[in-house]
């Protein structure tokens, strides 16, 4: 065994670095939290290696570009979030028939909680779904060695294989070993042949192809260092993913033994593996987060075979199938199961505590233009769609100009939607530069073709700041830091056929108001870019002060615009060192108590 | 040996940056390690938690209830939020800094600093509570409030560590020109331990 240096890497780093020694070719992605380090990890390793990387506009996108790449025989990874799945779903579903010549491997990251997602959909699912091999790792160390495996096996099968990471190994550090990248000998060259053409035809020949491909993988899982038993006892559990640290670890809390079967390949299941193992035992708990993907296969394998066993789990609901888990919850799990009596210890009474949402930053120009936009359809009963990103906040209290939210590009389309059944009211669209490329364009497009009564305000912040300031086409620099076309959405919402048309500062409050009340009251689709850089990405220039003399103490600063910088001293409205100094809180300020003061 | 450390503190502290050199001090030492951080929305002014996991037998990266060695602090209510978490006769290290969210202006909720004071001096054993912004702001820069509470931490005996391991870390995980300020910050940190 070679010492190989130890690095401490996030899962996501880890993924990266699997991919790396894996000798990847292609890298793709479209951020996403749990996911998005991954692929800024690989854009970095790009950078240093040489092979090609890029933030694509969307998920599908990404992984079309991977496809691509893939079908030349290069290995191609692109990662993504599990609702970004969701969106690279209709090249998925036929990539599979198709299948693939160089490894090509989908990083999708899972969010039970969840922690910043629209919903908790389970990627497992989406891998049986499609009949595609998964493989669910359960720390950064695994993670690492299962990307590895993940592109010889696409490679064995010609499918694409999906890693599904969970937040907990995503954002989990480890002392992990590094090797060095494994320079691949294949030539890269599209062959040509009708096999890369799907027609019905076709098609419908694939497919029996596939699901003997099912069986292939199983066999491969049959034989994967990735799952494995440890017999103890009588008693078993079969756990997946993050849920093997935290039932190894609730027995050693509760003093208690079990025979475990840890499957690190959810689906399709390694039959002769979990046969084996129900075998040796007499009773079994399975223990994953999210649906019962494992579960299923094992109560539909033991009843196949005949075999007396019990399996508990989700369809008896001792473990629950929505949220994340942790070792207390299995270990109440394990409790319940094992018929231990339940801990007395009870969680502390804590005092009250405040109620801490998280909040668009001290001098995000977001809030100036939700602001701008509230006031100038005062008492005009609009409705305000919103979209994914850093602006979804603009629901939290005192701005709540956030009426809906479903999934990236749909503040648009909802807008639309509502404004077909309700003339009589305004509808005001909010998305963000990144979004506007992501899936915002199609629904613009569908706007002004079916000419919708609709505000859109791209919420233009230079970047992609929730999942970390990534780069996107509008901002003329690639992942990599090259210097690219930059792409202008005042022209691309022109050539769209929108006849209105405003770039403004939101800073500027009453200019921001007069274009906001001009563009809500044009009949047919009105495009606002309001354009001014996330405040992260400038230096501090000045800060700004109330001035306790000419204060009349009305709280409009601090109730009605809710800057996390502005507070109370007493009864006194203050602001602290947390301010930005964006200046908007003095033009909200009806009696010029806010001052700038030069750093 | 195994020590299960939690951070507490609101998105934008330095409180994950604080995992990472207490994760290298800890390889250094030739542990194995595990961090945990939920990052993304928590980031834009919410609680955010880390969990840091050094020594033999290490499970996942989440610290049960009851079982962490040592709570460091960034803020005083995050402190009591994730006081579960803290093992009988655990240690508790907070900064006294009070960041009253905007839900507490617009009525939705109370901030009771007294309260919570009285809570950490009665609830736990021997607890450390200083002002870390002031201190930082002493050698110059508020944000190195994080490593004021390193150089705290470091003077505790259970560390698998030496200070000056933790130290040179922490040094090494934060940009050149902020060095000398981040070394006094640590050393204030370290006073601040003798004193108590």
């Amino acid at each position: 065994m070679v010492n190989l240096p130890v690095k401490l890497l996030m899962g996501n780093e880890a993924i990266a670095y699997g991919a790396l020694e894996a000798g990847v070719q292609v890298a793709t992605a479209y951020p996403g939290t749990p996911a998005s380090e991954i692929f800024s990890t690989l854009a970095e390793l790009a950078k240093e290696y040489g092979f090609y990387a890029e933030w694509s506009v969307n998920e599908k996108v990404a992984l079309e570009v991977a496809a691509g790449a893939a079908y030349a025989g290069a290995r191609a990874i692109v990662s993504m979030k599990q609702v970004g799945l969701n969106v690279a779903a209709d090249p998925l579903m036929t990539l599979a028939y198709i299948g693939v010549k160089g490894g090509l491997v989908l990083a999708v990251a899972d969010d039970p909680g969840p922690h910043s997602s629209q919903n908790e959909q389970d990627t497992r699912k989406f891998a049986q779904f499609a009949k595609l091999p998964v493989l669910d790792p359960a720390s950064p160390a695994e993670a690492k060695e299962m990307t590895k495996a993940a592109f010889e096996l696409s490679e064995k099968l010609s499918l694409p294989v999906i890693l599904r990471p969970t937040t907990r190994t995503c954002h989990v550090c480890q002392d992990v070993p590094v090797g060095e990248r494994i320079p691949r000998q294949t030539r890269v060259y599209f062959q040509k042949d009708p096999g890369w053409t799907i027609m019905p035809g076709l098609a419908a020949r694939r497919h029996p192809w596939l699901n003997a491909q099912q069986e292939k993988a199983r066999e491969f899982f049959n034989g994967s260092p990735f799952n494995q038993a440890i017999i103890r006892n009588r008693v078993g559990i079969i756990t997946s993913g993050v849920s093997f640290n935290y039932v190894q670890e609730a027995l050693d809390l509760l003093e208690q033994e079990a025979s475990i079967l840890k499957i690190g390949t959810p689906y399709p299941l390694p039959d002769r593996v979990v046969l084996n193992f129900l075998g040796q035992v007499d009773r079994v708990l399975v223990v994953e987060e999210q649906e019962p993907v494992v579960e299923d296969q094992v109560i539909a394998l033991a009843w196949k075979n005949k075999l007396g066993v019990t399996i508990s789990g989700k369809h008896d609901c001792l473990v629950p199938r929505e949220g994340e888990f942790d070792v207390d919850k299995v270990k109440d799990m394990l409790t319940t199961f094992f018929g231990l009596a339940p801990s007395v210890a009870t969680r502390p009474q804590l005092p009250p505590l405040p109620l801490r949402t998280p909040v668009l930053c001290a001098g995000c120009p977001h809030r100036a233009s939700f602001y701008a936009f509230k006031q100038a359809a005062a008492g005009q009963d609009a409705v305000f769609t919103g979209d994914i990103g850093c602006y979804t906040l603009g629901v939290i209290p005192p701005l709540n100009t956030v009426d809906t939210c479903l999934c990236m590009g749909a503040s648009v389309t909802i807008a639309t939607g509502l404004a077909r059944v309700e003339p009589a009211r305004k509808h005001v669209a909010f998305l963000g530069d990144s979004t506007f490329f992501h899936t915002g364009l199609p629904g613009l497009v569908n706007a002004v073709y079916n000419q919708a009564d609709i505000t859109l305000v791209v919420l233009d912040n230079r970047t992609t700041a929730m999942t970390g300031f990534q780069p996107h086409p509008g901002l003329g620099r690639t992942a990599l830091d090259q210097v690219t076309k930059q792409l202008d959405i005042v022209k691309i919402a022109a050539a769209c056929g929108v006849e209105l048309v405003c770039e403004v500062d939101p800073y500027d409050l009453a200019t921001a108001k007069q274009v906001a009340r001009k563009a809500i009251a044009f009949p047919g689709p009105a495009v606002v870019i309001m354009k001014r850089e996330c405040v992260h990405l400038v230096p501090k220039r000045s800060v700004f002060r109330v001035n306790v003399n000419n204060c009349v103490n009305c709280k409009i600063c601090l109730e009605e615009f809710g800057c996390p910088a502005i507070t109370l001293d007493g009864e006194q409205v203050m602001i602290t060192d947390n301010c930005s100094g964006c200046g908007v809180c003095a033009q909200v300020c009806p009696v010029a108590a806010i001052e700038e003061v030069q750093l | 040996m195994k020590i299960d450390i939690v951070i507490a503190g609101v998105g934008g502290q330095g409180n994950v940056l604080m995992s990472r050199i207490l994760a290298r001090a800890a390889m250094e030492a030739g542990l194995a390690v595990r961090t945990s951080e939920v990052i993304g929305m928590a980031q834009r002014g919410g609680p955010v938690t880390s969990q840091v996991r050094m020594g033999d037998a290490l499970y996942g990266g989440l610290i049960p209830d009851r079982q962490a060695d040592i709570i460091l602090g960034l803020e005083l209510a995050e402190t009591v939020r994730v006081l579960p978490k803290l093992k009988p006769g655990g240690r508790v290290i907070t900064s006294s800094t009070s960041l009253v969210p905007v839900s507490v202006a617009v009525g939705l909720s109370t901030y009771d600093r007294e309260a919570l004071l009285q809570y950490l001096q009665t609830m736990t054993s021997r607890p450390v509570i200083f002002d870390a912004v002031s201190l930082a702001l002493q050698v110059g820069n508020a944000r190195a409030a994080n490593v004021v509470l390193l150089g705290a931490l470091s003077t505790l005996p259970v560390l698998p560590f030496s200070p000056e391991t933790l130290m040179r870390c922490c040094l090494e995980s934060i940009p050149a020109q902020f060095q000398s300020i981040n070394q006094k910050a640590f050393e204030l940190g370290r006073r601040i331990m003798e004193v108590d």
